[in-house]
């Protein structure tokens, strides 16, 4: 084992490209795929960044998009009249163009006045808005356009009205909201609440982060639940969390294709070491357990680096109706992707190796 | 060095063939798939246009609506001025003031005739202002910090805000405004246009990184390949030819498989895309895929560039290396 550790530390001094060759490709390659693993996870947990919704259950109307949903509050208040230790948080979101750009509407109860607006910094920024001067919103569920004061700047890119005026926008009555979060003291009140929802027992099972759909059926309102928010809206057009998930797996598997010619690469780089290793009585195992370290020394520099750049942000993130949504690069992530390549990269070595013994 | 067509299109073709004959260019195909592949799969993706179109187009088409824009780029535009008035009865209004006024303008914007006989100024108001005010027929109204007194010639529902309907009006200090008039349709695919530029950019630049990742993996294969034929090389060489001929002979048999090789990926992995998706479709309802023709040739253009730059870079480091060959 020493002898083949000696000669490894020989070739490396000899030949750095040895390994900044295959680390440098399989960082590229690594964090590539784990970028755009760690985009559609994002993009699945995206109710965080949008929505600020946390871990909550969270009770929704049939619809495509969080935004138009609806929910009515007496309606819920009547199914959840039985329950004790319960908090109903109501929320009011929707989409209007704010000129022709399309925006993320707030409607708040308490801290906006009637006819005034609060815009998000980032919007005020790209549409070079003043506080005091008057702002078109466009309804495309009214097809009106209503005109706001500008009275106050808030974080973010969304716009924040008054509730009256966000069901004016959205074109429904009082009463009606987009989202309701329900807080339960414990996990015995939360099963209250699903079954004073009406979920069957079979899927009863009790979740602190949740998305109940509420769908009503001529009188009878039935209860349908997501273990993840974002995917009880995107599965009804057609997205399936599954299928996009195993299609970001085998995008992963399909960067990693190329992966084995690195390991037949490092076997050309070294094809005269090796064949002088060879003449000095090296196995053709201890010559692959030569390549091996090299590989596995490779990609543990590559993990490294990959490590700096998720930490560090440098990734550039996109933009979802004006909200910045960056991928953060997991550590699993990281690690599953660099396995493959690993895994790749070895039997790339182990036949090169074949080949060149041939 | 003189190059005659019909003997290099020869020796070019016997490399070729030795290569076929030796199975090397499997190597070729190897190094090529990742971004290939990639490149198919990503440019198929579902375009969001495409799922508005299918599925909206009908109830959305002839929906007319009135947007305003800080630019003309939607539908036909007016330009428009944009105050805070005063109506007398009322309270704070919006003064919204086109700076051209004709009869396709006025019919776009769906004003109802009030019935009101207007000779002078003219204005219309928000049907529910219209109401509230009683029917009148003169409302008075202070912008700018003139009074004036105007005629409710025709009322509106596209706008909660005052229009005043005159002609050539003076330059307000935000004129910026454009009054748009477009269809429902327009304004939704004007937004997921948008989206699926930005979607479209990022694939770009991540397959362009893939790309170059991928070509230290074309140069290994390459050298490879010149390996397997060194033999025929040699021969070459000592026939007379020279260093420059067979480094250009090498590179030219080299790209063609590698360009033979990216076709048979392009063609391999749109059927398998498709195949695919009709498969899910007949199991759930699944998004379509959307063939980005012209995307996928431009990425494909750039990949056999870039690999004939590596084959050439191969080649020449193999006919000047004596241990090579």
């Amino acid at each position: 084992m020493r002898s083949y550790f000696k000669v490894y530390i020989l070739m490396v001094r000899k030949r750095c490209a040895l390994i900044v060759f295959p680390a440098v490709v399989l960082l590229v390659l690594s964090v590539l795929s784990a970028y755009a693993l760690s985009s559609i996870r994002t993009l699945y947990y995206a109710d965080k960044t949008l929505l600020g919704l946390g871990d909550s259950v969270v009770v929704s109307g049939a619809a495509i998009s969080p935004f138009t949903s609806l929910v009515n509050s007496e309606e819920l208040s009547r199914l959840l009249a039985g329950v004790k230790g319960v908090e109903v948080e109501y929320l009011f979101l929707t989409l209007a163009y704010l000129y022709d750009k399309p925006v993320v509407i707030h409607g708040v109860e308490e801290g906006v006045k009637t006819g005034c607006a609060h815009v998000g910094v980032d919007l005020v920024k790209s549409l070079h808005i003043n506080v005091g001067e008057a702002i078109p919103v466009h309804s495309p569920f009214s097809d009106s356009t209503y005109f706001f004061e500008v009275c106050g700047l808030v974080e973010g890119p969304a716009l924040l009205l008054n509730y009256e005026d966000a069901i004016k926008i959205r074109g429904v009555k009082p009463g009606y909201y987009t989202l309701a979060v329900i807080r339960a003291e414990n996990r015995e009140v939360l099963e209250e609440v699903y079954k004073a929802l009406g979920l069957e027992p079979a899927k009863q099972k009790i979740l602190s982060r949740a998305l109940l759909v509420l769908v009503r059926k001529g009188e009878k309102i039935s209860v349908e639940a997501y273990e993840n928010i974002i995917e009880g809206y995107l599965y009804r057009l057609g997205i399936y969390r599954d299928f996009v998930f195993y299609f970001a797996y085998a995008m992963v598997i399909i960067s990693a294709l190329s992966t084995p010619i690195i390991g037949v690469g490092l076997v050309v780089l070294l094809r005269r070491e090796v064949y002088v290793l060879r003449l000095l009585g090296l196995s053709c195992r201890g010559v692959f357990l030569v390549l091996l370290t090299t590989v596995v020394v490779a990609t543990l520099f590559s993990y490294a680096l990959a490590q700096v750049i998720a930490i560090s942000g440098l990734l550039p993130g996109t933009r979802v109706l004006g909200y910045y949504i960056s991928p953060s690069m997991s550590v699993e992530d990281l690690i599953c992707v660099h396995f493959v390549h690993l895994v790749m990269c070895i039997t790339g070595a182990y036949i090169g190796l074949t080949r060149h013994a041939k | 060095m003189v190059f005659r067509a019909g003997k290099s299109i020869r020796i070019v073709t016997l490399l070729v063939k030795s290569i076929l004959r030796r199975n090397a260019h499997l190597i070729l195909l190897v190094s090529l798939s990742a971004p290939l592949v990639l490149t198919v799969i990503l440019y198929s993706l579902p375009s969001p246009v495409l799922f508005l179109e299918e599925y909206f187009s009908s109830a959305f088409r002839d929906v007319n609506v009135v947007i305003t824009s800080r630019n003309s780029i939607i539908g036909k535009c007016i330009k428009a001025g944009l105050v805070e008035g005063e109506l007398a009865g009322y309270g704070p209004v919006t003064l919204v003031y086109p700076k051209v006024i004709t009869k396709e303008f006025l019919e776009a914007l769906k004003l109802n005739e009030t019935g009101c006989m207007c000779s002078g100024l003219t204005i219309s108001l928000p049907r529910d202002i219209y109401v509230y005010l009683n029917y009148t027929c003169n409302v008075g109204l202070r912008t700018l910090g003139a009074y004036g007194s105007y005629c409710t010639g025709y009322t509106h529902k596209s706008l909660e805000a005052v229009i005043v309907l005159v002609n050539g009006t003076e330059s307000f200090q935000r004129d910026n405004l454009y009054l748009c008039f477009t269809s429902k349709l327009e304004i939704a695919r004007n937004t997921l246009v948008e989206l699926e530029s930005s979607i479209l950019s990022t694939v770009d630049a991540w397959l362009f990184l893939l790309l170059i990742a991928s070509l230290p993996g074309v140069y290994v294969a390459s050298i490879r390949v010149l390996l397997s034929i060194k033999s025929e090389l040699r021969v070459l060489l000592n026939v007379g030819l020279s260093e420059a001929a067979v480094t250009l002979y090498c590179t030219f048999a080299l790209w063609i498989l590698e360009v033979l090789s990216g076709l048979f990926l392009l063609s391999l992995s749109t059927t398998i895309v498709y195949s695919a998706s009709t498969a899910l479709s007949t199991l759930v309802p699944a998004l379509v895929p959307t063939f980005r023709l012209g995307q996928i040739l431009r990425h494909t253009l750039l990949i056999f560039a870039f690999t004939y730059l590596v084959s050439s870079i191969a080649s020449r480091r193999f006919a000047r290396n004596e241990e090579l060959l």
